[in-house]
């Protein structure tokens, strides 16, 4: 890969901020969801984000396809401040929109529900004009439900989202969103209200539309298993936040076998596993077991309030991101230079 | 009754042809249907399966708990202490039925966030329990506090918050404190983790194994994910269409099935550690209640399907010392073979 070319979209110290109003005027506190990242997406891209509820890994994925606007930092689509196109072009903030697509948590409210698949899906080609007529249409939606192996598509085409199965429902939105042929598709835990079996049904749906478009994916899961299975089949990397920052980034194997980061760590022990003897054995080295408050997280390394191996200099100062192998970056003292 | 009904010494509830049966306008649906199932006494027993596969429906059955209109048949054998030997709960009154419920057997329900009152205290949780089972208000508080330290909380801040106040994994160890004000000996969880994260995951799993270590309690563990209770659990009951296919210690069913759903279910997990292959999930979907496929219900999604597994249910038979297998063909079962 050429390292000078311009990558799809980048994002520069981006700061995502929500204020908590108090019911009379005034501010009572800040969340600081995302706060001070860094990412590069070129083509073909996989990024998995994992991390707890409350890390700001969703806000990050929405910062990233444009639905919540950034308090701080640029987000660059081919070179140029969305933002600053939202006010000058809106054509190529538009154009971006449409390369740029999110794909919502919860399949379930993501559909009107009274609105057929097929006028679920013809919305989307009918605005962005895929298709000229409705009679083009349909031979488009059969041909979108056939090849999501949503068997035999003139049965569901009349169908309401009730009368679909969860995984249905998920190939369905993921056909949708894939419907405008996007560059970069963030995917918001997409498994997560899945069957553990039924889990890499769709991973193997969005492999499979990866092979032949080359789309980039940012993946948000809290699984571990998931987010190796879907960056390592297609040379990915995985980057571990904790409120609002990257504590680790590196390629899949590297980072769950080799977990550098107190936190990966945490991470990795939790993950289950069908190994009986690792399962057995495996047990959690937390200090504290809930996640300090993104309102007031805490000084210096955010993660010394429960890393079993917290030193003085982690209360006082916040380690710096550092690449510790070629594309392996970790934020820890213990591996930085005081 | 009829007869002095017996359990063996190590069983302390079992199930025997245990059915749930809706009647709907179109057609009889047995979301159980006719399963037999023992529970051991300590052990924790894991059911796993798929969404829809009558899990739930089970577990309820077991406190005779199912949602109207549901007719349950069959007998569930119990050794009460309270009541003095082996019973049957279906043939309970409502009133020794209370007495069972929670002092005996307790259960946490499928998704903690709404099994608490939202407009009273976690105290007055705990307190309205113990009213009802006519445990003293003193004693009920101490014990909570006990317990929740336990499950690893603050008691006096927990105790007097308001379930909103609370995170999802801070509510789901209340409920299982609170599960456990009355010493029960069996306890039911549904899906605990369920909308949990990772590490609440995990601290839900290890708080399980301490109180298990520490109380030696039976439990019931119902799941779709079978790595989370690999670490936990000590037999795997695999259910599918309703019925159990497999039973046996937990070592046996991962290391030898000899269900091919069973193998379908191990190989469509995606591995954390090791050589990743290409996981596929099995092919087909899960079969309607109402209208079953005769013969085994898993032939029309099984690669070893004959014209016997068609026609003929197959019986639950016993492989090896206490591994049983619903299948006709369980001997080919290989599982370097199938679903590849």
């Amino acid at each position: 890969m050429d390292v000078n070319e311009v990558p799809l979209l980048e994002v520069r110290d981006l700061k995502v901020h929500f204020v908590i109003k108090k019911r009379i005027g005034g501010v009572k506190g800040v969340v600081r969801a995302v706060d001070g990242v860094s990412l590069k997406i070129r083509k073909g891209d996989v990024i998995a984000l994992v991390g707890e509820s409350g890390c700001g890994k969703t806000t990050l994925g929405k910062a990233i396809a444009g639905l919540v606007k950034p308090t701080e930092g640029t987000i660059l689509w081919k070179g140029r401040d969305v933002w600053k196109m939202y006010r000058e072009d809106p054509k190529g903030f538009f154009e971006y929109k449409l390369r740029v697509q999110y794909m919502p948590q919860d399949p379930y409210s993501a559909f009107n529900p009274s609105k057929t698949v097929f006028e679920i899906l013809c919305t989307p080609l009918l605005k962005w004009k895929r298709v000229t007529s409705r009679a083009e249409c349909i031979d488009y939606v059969l041909k979108i439900l056939s090849d999501i192996k949503v068997t035999p598509p003139e049965e569901y085409i009349f169908r309401y989202p009730h009368q679909l199965s969860g995984g249905e429902r998920q190939r369905i939105l993921f056909a949708l969103i894939t419907s405008v042929e996007p560059d970069v598709v963030v995917a918001d835990e997409p498994i997560t209200a899945v069957d553990v079996a039924l889990r890499v049904d769709l991973m193997n749906l969005m492999l499979e539309y990866w092979e032949r478009r080359r789309v980039a994916y940012v993946f948000i899961s809290h699984e571990l298993a998931s987010a190796r299975y879907i960056t390592e089949k297609t040379g990915g990397k995985i980057g571990v936040m904790y409120l609002g920052k990257f504590v680790e980034f590196g390629p899949p194997r590297a980072v769950i076998e080799n977990p550098l980061h107190p936190y990966t760590q945490a991470l990795v022990d939790a993950a289950p596993e069908l190994d009986l003897e690792i399962a057995r054995k495996k047990r959690l080295r937390l200090r504290e077991v809930d996640i300090p408050s993104a309102t007031n997280p805490p000084k210096g390394c955010r993660f010394h309030t429960r890393c079993p191996y917290a030193m003085d200099i982690c209360t006082e100062k916040e380690p710096p991101l550092i690449e510790v192998e070629n594309g392996r970056y970790v934020r820890c003292w213990l591996y930085a230079k005081r | 009754m009829e007869g002095v009904l017996e359990l063996p010494p190590n069983v302390v509830l079992r199930a025997e042809d245990l059915s749930v049966v809706y009647k709907m306008p179109r057609g009889i649906a047995r979301v159980v249907d006719r399963v037999t199932i023992d529970f051991r006494v300590g052990r924790v027993t894991a059911i796993v399966g798929e969404s829809g596969s009558g899990k739930t429906m089970m577990a309820s059955a077991l406190m005779k708990l199912v949602p109207y209109p549901g007719k349950i048949e069959g007998r569930i054998l119990f050794r009460s202490d309270l009541l003095g030997g082996v019973v049957d709960i279906l043939k309970l009154s409502p009133k020794e039925l209370r007495i069972i419920r929670w002092r005996e057997i307790a259960m946490v329900f499928q998704g903690a966030q709404n099994s608490f009152n939202p407009t009273i205290k976690i105290k007055d949780h705990f307190l309205d329990t113990a009213r009802a089972h006519g445990l003293d208000e003193k004693i009920a508080l101490e014990k909570a506090c006990k317990l929740l330290e336990l499950v690893k909380l603050d008691p006096e801040r927990v105790l007097e918050s308001y379930p909103h106040q609370l995170s999802g994994g801070m509510k789901q160890r209340t409920l299982i404190a609170l599960s456990l004000l009355l010493d029960p000996k069996v306890l039911i969880l549904d899906e605990p983790t369920s909308a949990l994260d990772l590490i609440s995951q995990k601290v839900l799993i290890d708080l399980l194994k301490d109180i298990h270590e520490r109380y030696h309690m039976t439990m019931i563990f119902i799941t779709h994910d079978l790595p989370l209770i690999a670490g936990l659990a000590h037999y795997v009951a695999v259910m599918y269409a309703f019925k159990v296919v497999e039973f046996g210690p937990i070592d046996k069913i991962i290391r030898n099935p000899r269900h091919p759903y069973t193998v379908g279910l191990l190989k469509a997990i995606p591995p954390l550690r090791g050589e990743l292959r290409f996981v596929k999930p099995i092919p087909g979907s899960h079969p309607d209640p109402v209208n079953p496929p005769p013969g085994c219900r898993f032939w029309p999604r099984c690669p070893l399907a004959t014209d016997v597994c068609r026609k003929v249910e197959p019986k639950m038979v016993e492989v090896e010392k206490d591994h049983f297998v619903a299948c006709h063909r369980w001997e080919e079962v290989e599982v370097s073979k199938l679903w590849t």
